[in-house]
């Protein structure tokens, strides 16, 4: 059974509003690596906080971990099963003391000192931010404070992380050092991940993308099959990896090329293979 | 952005090692006692006191002297407000229209100096006690009235988040400071009026930023499962210790000295 | 008249355990004219360069001399620097605040002392120029735009003061790629009209696309200072600011070095690669 399920939602933030997310579907597979790609105003955080029952559909059903978020009584499972860590690293940072702030989460669900304190130090070390745990947030980097927000989210032991464009106010080393540690958790610790972004390169990182615009699932797919549809991506308002274009001008050009060029490693090989030709 | 005064400051004195709730009912005794005190023993019987803590403390008495410095002015200016108008006793100088009491200038120094000490006593709190421990100190001794319906855990979260965010809403209003002198903006001079306008383009936006902050964080804490403070544990226990005890009967008996003295 | 940066050296708390070594002996000139990428990670110093540039912050050693006027100098009044260089800080959306649109871009015009017409029509002409040339919106509040609006909204608020320097930090941070290329197209007109730009980035791809001189920092000092097909052959040093080339610099190194003849060092951008490789493959001018 798919860990999420997301059928035919809509969701208007009030009555006589137009739709944020229109009749969306889509499963997402236990321990799959979801990228949800989208501009800005497409919807696509209010589907993350419609899967982290923050939201509620207006229609259609949303279902994790098997429980229908619009149970009221349940939605606090909803929320331990499926953590969120959201866009600014400043504004979800609760306590004063990094550890603190790791221990929250499991403070409001009643769990016993002991067991809070040995799942923080795991938590910790689990996103590389072991000797910060006595540290003041405010003298951390971006990348740094992002990490201690999903070691908070971590501790809970969920499921499923919802990551809102956690990484769009980061430098380019706080972006690498967050995408590391979210990789790692999702190989090795199993847990599912639904990246939401408008980076390429991130989204690139996923097992399967969908690409969302003016509220509606516009393709689904697996990175490669997406990035050549490049016409939808631009239509979308969204980049196309500078590789896939360049391999996309060289074929106009009358190069024989595969279409779905990734990386530059990926070209190189491609073109040697040509040069040896001639 | 230095200000440093009164800010935690890191150790593992006997001070910092006491349980915060025990250190805030001795700091409210010795602010009692502080009232108290009405004679030339009792507040030196303070003074020792406060300055044996400083040394169980080990923060050096430099340090402890550089925070009073922002009040100096309020302690002046109330030494000479008592001095100038407490009437009674002997006249000691005579000049015009200024007149100056052996009673006023005692009841001027005692102020002076019961200022001086309230501010070292809560210095010393809050200089060995981290925010959070503060915090859990007072929403623990708040708890009883909890029962009665005092939002004692709420008010307590509010306390911390508004510490979390300080040095967050310092960063920005140096930043937005920055922004608006670069688009010519002039904080420093000019009339009350003038200057008091010229903060507008500081304070709108730095207020706008505080509510979307709050309104992000309010999102976070409910997704992290926050719903008040019920059923609510803590990972970090209060335990009174023989040590707390100790420094409440120090605590006591200083008490019953001054009020004696 | 150019910026004239000399042995810039800048010490944060100086005496102080938190002492910190900002810009160390950072000298550079820019000429009118010039469109220049200023990159380098957090922390190298990037930003406490740009704020010597139009006075917020003073030089601890060194200088920095702006058509001839020494910054230090305490008879050079800044509003006479701030006119003529603009600063535009990273999210400048956060520093919006009047009542209208048009009220806020008008706020450094007003500051510079002129006259209320003139305000106006510069506010207006500023608005028009990011693109917002829709009256009605100059007369709502700043907050009830979309976030690349007021993004436009606030740099124009800098450019009414007509600045002959401006310097953007991170224009394009936190936008998506459509509120990016926007705002990109805005800095090449703005460039076009006659303006020196310096843009602060992250991006090698962004700042290769736009800049024809690039300043690149790395712990306090300026490492590299170049054209951009300067700047890209020193791979190693790049890399040793923790930077990467972007995907066709990248890609044009690799080919070289795999022997195709004729890619240009100019090569960084798809639009200059694609015909170099057709050409090595002796595709070009079919």
């Amino acid at each position: 059974m798919s860990i999420i399920a997301v059928s035919d939602v809509s969701y208007k933030y009030r009555e006589d509003a137009g739709e944020a997310v229109k009749n969306v579907s889509f499963e997402v597979e236990e321990g799959e690596f979801l990228a949800i790609l989208g501009a800005n105003g497409s919807g696509k955080s209010t589907l993350a906080k419609l899967i982290n029952a923050l939201f509620v559909p207006t229609s259609g059903s949303v279902t994790v971990c098997g429980i229908d978020t619009r149970d009221e009584s349940r939605v606090w499972d909803v929320r331990a099963a499926c953590g969120m860590v959201f866009q600014n690293p400043d504004n979800q940072l609760v306590a004063t003391i990094v550890e603190e702030d790791v221990a929250f989460g499991l403070e409001n669900l009643g769990v016993a000192p002991d067991e809070i304190r040995r799942r923080v130090t795991e938590a910790l070390d689990a996103v590389g931010m072991g000797e910060f745990g006595k540290s003041a947030p405010h003298m951390l980097s971006g990348g740094q404070k992002q990490r201690v927000a999903i070691a908070g989210v971590l501790a809970m032991k969920p499921r499923v992380i919802v990551f809102d464009e956690s990484t769009a106010m980061l430098d380019p080393v706080g972006r690498a050092e967050v995408m590391n540690v979210v990789r790692r958790l999702n190989r090795e610790a199993g847990i599912t991940v639904l990246w939401i972004t408008h980076f390429m390169d991130e989204a690139a990182q996923a097992d399967r993308i969908l690409v969302i615009d003016g509220g509606s699932l516009k393709a689904c797919g697996a990175p490669r099959d997406i990035f050549r549809q490049t016409a939808l991506l631009r239509e979308a308002g969204l980049d196309v990896p500078e590789m896939t274009a360049l391999a996309q001008a060289l074929r106009a050009g009358g190069l024989c090329l595969p279409d779905d060029i990734l990386t530059v490693d990926e070209m190189v090989v491609e073109l040697c293979r040509l040069k040896s030709k001639t | 952005m230095q200000i440093t005064i009164g800010q935690y400051f890191p150790g593992d004195s006997l001070l910092h090692r006491m349980d915060p709730r025990a250190k805030i009912l001795i700091t409210i005794a010795l602010i009692v006692g502080v009232f108290l005190a009405d004679s030339v023993l009792s507040y030196a019987a303070m003074f020792a006191f406060a300055f044996a803590m400083i040394r169980l403390s080990r923060i050096s008495v430099k340090y402890i002297v550089k925070g009073l410095k922002p009040i100096m002015f309020i302690v002046i200016f109330t030494f000479v407000i008592n001095m100038f108008f407490t009437t009674g006793g002997t006249e000691l100088v005579r000049w015009r229209f200024i007149r100056i009491t052996d009673s006023g200038v005692r009841a001027a120094s005692f102020m002076a100096l019961r200022l001086v000490l309230l501010v070292i006593v809560t210095q010393l709190l809050t200089l060995t006690t981290s925010s959070i421990a503060l915090t859990d100190g007072i929403e623990s001794l708040l708890k009883p009235l909890a029962r009665i319906g005092f939002p004692a855990h709420e008010l307590a979260m509010m306390m911390s988040i508004a510490m979390r965010f300080i040095p967050t809403l310092m960063e920005e209003t140096d930043k937005i400071m920055k922004a608006q002198m670069a688009r010519g903006a002039d904080f420093e001079s000019g009339s009350l009026i003038q200057r008091a306008r010229a903060m507008l383009p500081l304070l709108v936006p730095l207020f706008v930023s505080a509510f979307r902050r709050a309104d992000e964080l309010a999102l976070a804490m409910e997704a992290r499962c926050y719903r008040g403070g019920r059923g609510r544990t803590r990972m970090k226990q209060l335990r009174c210790t023989k040590l707390d005890a100790a420094g409440a009967a120090v605590a006591a008996a200083l008490l019953a000295v001054v009020a004696v003295l | 008249m150019p910026i004239e940066v000399k042995d810039l050296t800048h010490v944060y708390m100086p005496g102080t355990p938190f002492e910190k070594k900002a810009l160390d002996g950072v000298s550079f000139t820019l000429e009118n004219g010039e469109f220049v990428g200023l990159i380098g990670h957090t922390g190298s110093g990037k930003s406490t360069l740009i704020m010597h540039l139009n006075g917020l912050l003073k030089p601890t050693l060194g200088s920095v001399t702006v058509d001839g006027l020494d910054l230090s100098d305490k008879n050079v009044s800044l509003r006479d620097v701030r006119k003529r260089v603009g600063l535009v800080f990273q999210y400048p959306e956060y520093q919006l605040f009047e009542e209208t649109v048009i009220g806020d871009v008008m706020f450094g015009p007003k500051n510079l002392g002129l006259g209320a017409e003139e305000c106006r029509a510069r506010a207006e002409e500023a608005l028009a120029q990011v693109g917002l040339p829709d009256a009605a919106l100059w007369e709502k509040s700043p907050f009830e735009l979309s976030g690349g609006q007021k993004r436009r909204v606030a740099i124009a608020g800098v450019l009414a003061m007509k600045p002959g320097t401006l310097i953007l930090d991170e224009p394009t941070a936190g936008l998506d790629p459509r509120g990016r290329d926007e705002i990109m197209a805005l800095m090449r007109a703005i460039h076009a009209k006659g303006t020196t730009v310096v843009m602060v980035s992250h991006s090698m791809t962004d700042v290769s696309r736009l800049c024809g001189r690039i300043l690149v920092m790395n712990h306090a000092r300026l490492t590299l200072d170049g054209s951009p097909a300067d700047v890209f052959a020193d791979a190693a040093r790049l890399r040793e600011a923790g930077l990467d080339l972007p995907p066709c610099a990248a890609l044009a190194e690799r080919l070289r070095g795999a022997g195709f003849a004729g890619i240009p060092g100019e090569a960084f951008t798809q639009e200059a690669l694609a015909p170099a490789i057709l050409a090595a493959l002796g595709r070009g001018n079919v």
